[in-house]
């Protein structure tokens, strides 16, 4: 596969990757403008206050580990792609060490987190149960937990085999394509679902 | 550039009379080496013999005046010397002729890596730690000597720092393999709920 340096957009499928540090800061642009955004328009309608239950200690502490580990891998890779063009180094070494951790956390967060972020689940995960606490989420954080998921799981997924002696230069270069922009999806989820969390907390859902 | 044949002479010099007649076959090794060391001398002194009447040579029809001729072999440069009749200095234009041929091409299946991550990442691995000696035309009696690692551009620290991260590869790829396939089962079961969930509206 040809590394171009400026590629046409009608070229975007064929050389994903030489596109990726545009749409990097497009998306977090987008996800800025996002938060501002949803921010003004809380503040305007002031959508009713709901009793939630309180997080425990695990919940807290698996939360807070994997968006330790997402800040690791994000800042690891972003800043190097748009600062150096690639990841080298200490850098690409503090990544992998970032990566392992977030392989350990993923199915923790998902374990821990998965009954109350389903559609229509309430307090305690059970749907439309008898209980005086509302949904622990809104909608905002239940979509942007399952995109951390499921884009957590494609991150995985697509370096896992490029581990292996499976595939040529093409295919690991189309793997590490789809690392790229899942890994860019966890990032930009987790800062809109720390953001909603944010304000449920402020008590503005 | 600077062949030697030894005469009969030289050979008892070094091995003595009797020995000087025996055939080369059945030479020791010891012997062998001492004749060797003795060629390799007299190799160095012939080439800078004829090193010094070339560059000699090519200093009267030099069109610019003061430049000096200089000859370049093995990552080394060469040049009249004021004291010494030729004068050797490494210089970075030089570097590049220090390692002349990087790429024997072989089958894949003796490729680099085919064992496995450890081929490379691993201490003493040829691919960073063989060491490479500049070979040029003139006989070099201390030849340029390069770890890979070194021509490569790469920090030894790291290296070994990854080498170490690569003990724990394998049961890191079991842990990852398990972890995606529990985080997978609970996504479908999030995407059952879900299409459970939908039909249940177009039910309704």
């Amino acid at each position: 596969m040809t590394h171009i340096a400026n590629p046409s957009p009608e070229q975007f499928m064929l050389h994903p990757n030489a596109w990726f540090p545009r749409i990097l800061l497009v998306a977090l642009v987008a996800a800025a403008i996002v938060i501002v955004l949803y921010l003004m328009l809380v503040l305007v309608a002031r959508p009713p206050r709901m009793r939630r239950k309180k997080w425990s200690w695990w919940e807290t502490l698996v939360y807070l580990a994997t968006l330790l580990t997402i800040s690791i891998l994000g800042t690891t890779s972003f800043f190097t792609v748009l600062r150096y063009g690639g990841m080298h180094g200490w850098w690409l070494f503090a990544h992998m060490c970032g990566a392992g951790a977030f392989v350990g956390m993923l199915p923790l967060l998902a374990l821990t987190w998965f009954r109350v972020n389903r559609f229509g689940a309430h307090a305690d995960g059970a749907v439309n149960p008898m209980s005086e606490y509302g949904p622990r989420f809104f909608w905002l954080p239940k979509f942007t937990f399952w995109l951390i998921v499921i884009g957590g799981l494609a991150a995985c997924v697509s370096m896992l085999p490029s581990m292996l002696p499976l595939f040529g230069t093409d295919t690991l270069r189309q793997l590490l394509a789809i690392h790229r922009y899942s890994g860019l999806l966890v990032v930009v989820a987790a800062l809109l679902h720390f953001y909603s969390i944010l304000l449920q907390r402020a008590g503005l859902r | 550039m600077a062949k030697v044949t030894l005469n009969r002479e030289d050979k008892i010099s070094i091995l003595g009379e009797m020995r000087a007649e025996v055939p080369e076959s059945e030479w020791t090794d010891q012997e062998r080496m001492e004749i060797a060391k003795l060629k390799r001398e007299r190799a160095s002194a012939l080439f800078r013999e004829k090193l010094v009447a070339s560059l000699t040579e090519l200093k009267k029809v030099l069109p610019k005046q003061g430049a000096t001729p200089v000859y370049v072999s093995g990552g080394h440069v060469y040049k009249l010397g004021a004291n010494d009749p030729i004068e050797v200095f490494d210089h970075q234009a030089a570097a590049p002729y220090a390692w002349k041929m990087a790429h024997d091409v072989r089958p894949a299946r003796w490729s680099t890596g085919v064992k496995g991550c450890v081929e490379c990442h691993s201490a003493g691995a040829p691919i960073f730690e063989g060491v490479v000696t500049a070979l040029g035309p003139a006989p070099e009696t201390e030849p340029v000597h390069h770890a890979m690692y070194e021509l490569e551009g790469f920090d030894k620290q790291k290296l070994a720092t990854w080498n170490l991260s690569f003990k724990g590869r394998p049961a890191f790829k079991w842990f990852a393999f398990v972890s995606a396939g529990i985080v997978a089962l609970i996504v479908l079961a999030f995407l059952l709920t879900l299409l459970n969930g939908l039909f249940g509206l177009v039910r309704r």
